[in-house]
């Protein structure tokens, strides 16, 4: 990584390959987005393209780690707004949709900076992954030539100073580039600081997954789940993975726990829920929910679509629990497993009684994210996507553990709810994250709708 | 939405079930087929309140003739007992008989006896061919032998009138002698086929000749299978309700699972009887419901019944139909509370499937979203809407204009769309509607209805996505639109046939009191 201090002379080093190469990519297909990045020097001044945190330093043709661009506004965009813990703050990544800016922000009740770390692609830009451990913090986005790119800091260092690099390999080219990224991806950090990232290969449909174990460390490219190599009587047929061709891999949500991982993610040919467990350096892969519960006794004449927007949270105890969308019935469900086995219970049912006595679907259960809260409460953050509300819900606990949920609207003006996320710690509380569209006149917002973050500590702005 | 054909083909149900179909699918507009579940079954909580004469068929001497054509699409099954004759050296036995022959054509005539109609069906066969086995068995040997009955013309006929069973009634040859089945036969011809010498080695010692006995064994099986023909009741391919049946809505939305309950019966007067101008059965039906929750919590409080009226025979006539079936106008809006009150009319968001494979998806840009100041939306291509009814409908058959006029207070459309790739409600609408519904005729195995014009009040139109209200008048025209979309298309009617039968709607007719299909074979 560059050094704020060192200017970036290093025609030796490896860092400046891999840039150089990264400037070529980027200068052959996106200029536009290059030029944005602060070179304003034309490019035949060679002057690198230079990774989030550093600016070219014009008359030398090299990179230099500045502290960032401080981000002022009266109000923040929530756009994939993602959140984790840094000691007394909370992170937030997220991004301005109409100039692209990727900002990093601390906050705590009282205070909050923000910074722009990168300016996007005109592609990219649409998903974020953020996780954090006690040594650091750490942001994935994907990049418009379809490379991830990941920034790190020190957990409690200054928001200014972020360090970023792409997830390849030194001697890789665009040429015989290993994968080919898409938006749905997600990132982890272990115990002993290795980073983790698993994707959708946009190529492949399959599901893979990119680890390093340090800094100096390559990147180590496996593949979890490609849809074939499942057997068993809950995996649909080979022929309607190849009818569908979406894939699997669908919103990745992956897990750090003890010296194992777990991705959940969506099975988008199959319409189910899966769950990769990294056991000795190998991706075991079990189908959680078909979404076929009451396809029997109901007579239904399609296999259920469930597994959407999934979520893992590990209780105190280390038990593993699931909250997803049911996307055939439009609810939320909480799976958890007992002897390896899945029990599910609904969360949201989505089903909400009018002044008329009517009862009315409500889809819920999109953007779905779970944790236990230090009570070992499950609590569950949603959107309900016919009112678009932020939603939550947490469950009463009885003496065995069990107990009805509780739901709540945390937020309903206007279209709100989008990329929900949360948070839990025993000093700050309960963080909720979501966004907000703002219908605005004209066309001076990126889809005519301004993006705001709702940010609640404690389900309060 | 699957066909009534397609689901027909896939469930296996009794053909008793097949006119119920007829009547939810009216009823509730945009209800696919696919999501009913026939089931027999005791029903009601009260006892069910028949409604007389709701339901009315007539079928024609010359759709008779079809149906019975229909009715036996592999020809005069042909089944006869072994005769067995015995001589002091040889045992021989005729038959048995199991064949199939083709039917040249049926004849159906009126019959008159003291003012009473019955039917003379006549069944005529095309040179038929019977192939009679002999078993010869002497002390030694067993000979299989073949031999041949053939006849130049031959034909079957009775007097077929209306006979109740413990099944209820059906068609059958007459009890009194006068009605017994004929046969008529010319240019008979008996002959082997191959060699049979175990028979002819040996002295022939009946007193009647082989052939003479080959001949009336052949014809009395002819005259005891016309018993069988004759009595294959057309009636069960017309799929007449004479059961109780439950129709549950299926749906992965639970608020949407009702049932709708129909009770049908033959009137207890001249409930299916033959007259001048045919055949004539007449319905009583009964409505129940279990209500879903996503039904409005209304009592159902529709007009009351009128019998359906008869056909007139100039009608068929008019429309060289061979049948005619005429449902009351006041059943049908009663089937339309009972259905809309069982969650058939809660339409939309049920299929979770990839939008190429998707039956209920809309391309969004023809949903004019502009006019809503919605177009800077970035949305995906493909828009689903659900339908919610706020109230019951109400159906009047407008007789001058040949439509049924179908109001609807309070019914709720929301239109989604993706956005961030999630499925979101972009507008909710709720408007009191009218519309003109035409029977339309060229659908296979269905009469559609046409949307003649949509009249829009009462208009409350929601938008969290909005910057700015529209105008009353846009939202008045857009929200018309949109009703058009939603519902154009869907209101159909599969008949209350087997789908493997040829009949097809050939004309329909509104009159004040009832809808009358035209089917021809």
């Amino acid at each position: 990584m560059l050094r704020k201090s060192q200017v970036c002379n290093m025609k030796t080093s490896k860092k400046r390959q891999s840039l150089r190469w990264v400037s070529f990519v980027i200068l052959v297909g996106f200029w536009s987005s290059w030029f944005l990045t602060g070179c304003k020097t034309p490019p035949t001044l060679e002057c690198p393209v230079c990774p989030a945190g550093t600016v070219c330093i014009v008359e030398q043709g090299e990179c230099e780690e500045r502290p960032l661009a401080s981000f002022e506004s009266d109000s923040l965009p929530g756009r994939a707004v993602r959140l984790a813990m840094d000691g007394n703050r909370v992170v937030i990544a997220t991004i301005e949709p109409l100039s692209k800016d990727l900002l990093v922000g601390a906050v705590t009740p009282l205070t909050r900076e923000f910074h722009i770390l990168q300016r996007l692609g005109r592609v990219s830009g649409k998903r974020l992954a953020l996780a954090s451990s006690q040594k650091q913090v750490i942001l994935a986005w994907l990049d418009d030539t379809g490379v991830y790119q990941v920034a790190t800091r020190q957990a409690g260092a200054s928001n200014e100073h972020w360090q970023a690099t792409l997830v390849q390999n030194e001697n890789e080219t665009p040429q015989d580039r290993t994968y080919h990224g898409s938006e749905e991806f997600d990132l982890a950090i272990d115990e002993r600081g290795g980073i983790h990232l698993v994707f959708q290969d946009s190529r492949l449909r399959t599901l893979r997954y990119l680890s390093r174990t340090d800094e100096r460390s390559e990147w180590k490219l496996e593949t979890i789940d490609d849809g074939f190599s499942q057997l068993g009587p809950n995996v649909c047929s080979r022929e309607r993975r190849q009818t569908v061709r979406l894939g699997v891999g669908i919103e990745p949500h992956l897990q750090s726990y003890g010296n194992e991982l777990y991705v959940a993610y969506h099975d988008a040919d199959c319409g189910d829920l899966r769950l990769g467990r990294r056991v000795d350096q190998q991706w075991l892969v079990s189908v959680v929910d078909t979404g076929d519960v009451d396809v029997e006794t109901m007579r239904l004449h399609e296999r259920g679509v469930v597994g959407r927007f999934p979520s893992i949270a590990f209780d105190s105890l280390g038990r593993i629990a699931l909250a997803y969308q049911d996307v055939s019935r439009g609810r939320v469900l909480f799976a958890t497993a007992h002897d390896g086995i899945f029990t599910m219970e609904v969360i949201d049912p989505g089903i909400e009684r009018d002044e008329s006595s009517q009862l009315k679907k409500q889809l819920v259960g999109a953007f779905t994210r779970l944790l236990f809260d230090d009570r070992d409460t499950p609590r569950v953050v949603y959107m309900n996507a016919t009112n678009t509300h932020l939603r939550s819900a947490h469950r009463l606990q009885d003496t065995d553990g069990q107990g009805r949920w509780l739901l709540r609207t945390l937020d309903a003006r206007g279209p709100v709810g989008f990329f929900a996320d949360q948070l839990y710690d025993p000093v700050l509380g309960h963080v909720v994250a979501a966004e907000r569209l703002i219908p605005t006149p004209g066309t001076q917002t990126a889809g005519g709708l301004a993006s705001e973050l709702v940010l609640l500590w404690d389900g309060q702005p | 939405m699957i066909t009534t054909n397609a689901f027909f083909q896939t469930q296996n149900f009794s053909r008793i079930t097949l006119g119920l179909a007829v009547i939810v699918c009216l009823g509730t507009l945009g209800t696919g087929c696919d999501e009913i579940r026939f089931r027999e079954r005791d029903g009601f909580t009260q006892a069910p309140v028949m409604q007389p004469t709701a339901l009315r068929m007539q079928v024609s001497w010359t759709g008779l003739e079809s149906m019975y054509r229909s009715s036996s699409p592999q020809g005069f099954s042909i089944q006869g007992v072994p005769l067995e004759i015995t001589e002091p050296a040889r045992e021989i036995r005729l038959g048995p008989l199991e064949q199939h022959l083709p039917i040249e054509h049926w004849t159906v005539m009126p019959q008159v006896d003291t003012g009473d109609f019955s039917a003379s069906v006549s069944m005529k066969l095309s040179r038929p061919r019977v192939y009679v086995p002999i078993r010869v068995q002497t002390a030694h040997a067993v000979q299989i032998c073949r031999f041949e009955v053939s006849f130049e013309t031959l034909s079957i006929r009775a007097n077929v009138s209306i006979e109740h069973t413990a099944e209820g009634p059906v068609l059958g040859i007459g009890q009194s002698p006068e009605d017994a089945a004929e046969i008529v036969t010319l240019g008979t011809n008996v002959r082997t086929l191959g060699q049979c010498t175990s028979l002819h080695d040996q002295p022939w010692l009946h007193a009647e000749p082989l052939d003479t006995l080959l001949q009336n064994y052949v014809e009395t099986t002819l005259l005891n299978s016309a018993e069988a023909a004759f009595r294959a009741s057309p009636l069960d391919t017309l799929g007449l309700i004479r059961r109780r049946v439950e129709l549950s809505r299926i749906s992965a939305f639970e608020n949407r699972r009702g049932a709708l309950l129909v009770s049908g019966k033959l009137a207890d007067s001249q409930g299916l009887s033959f007259h001048e101008q045919g055949l004539d059965a007449q319905l009583d039906v009964a409505l129940g419901q279990q209500r879903a929750g996503c039904a409005p919590a209304l009592g159902l409080d529709a007009a009351p019944l009128r019998p359906a009226g008869a056909i007139s025979a100039g009608l068929l006539a008019q429309f060289q139909a061979d049948v005619g079936l005429a449902m009351s106008v006041p059943l049908l809006e009663r089937l339309a509370h009972a259905a809309t009150a069982a969650g058939f009319v809660c339409r939309g968001l049920e299929d979770p499937r990839p939008a190429d494979e998707n039956r209920e998806v809309i391309p969004t840009d023809i949903l004019r979203l502009q006019d809503l100041g919605l177009e800077n939306l970035e949305i995906g291509p493909w828009a689903q809407i659900a339908i919610g009814p706020g109230s019951l409908p109400t159906l009047q058959a407008r007789v001058d204009k040949n439509d049924l006029l179908l109001k609807w207070p309070r019914l709720t459309l929301d239109l989604y769309a993706e956005i961030h790739g999630v499925l979101v409600r972009l507008v909710n609408v709720q408007a009191d509607i009218e519309m003109g519904l035409i029977p339309r005729a060229d659908i296979p195995g269905m009469i559609g209805f046409e949307i003649d014009a949509v009249d829009v009040k009462n208009i409350q139109l929601e938008s969290a996505w909005m910057a700015e209200q529209p105008t009353q008048q846009k939202a008045l025209n857009w929200t018309r639109r949109l009703m058009f979309i939603a519902l154009d298309g869907q209101i159909s009617l599969p008949l209350p046939l087997d789908p493997t039968t040829q009949l097809r709607v050939v004309g329909t007719q509104l009159r004040e009191d009832s809808l009358i299909v035209l089917l021809r074979f």
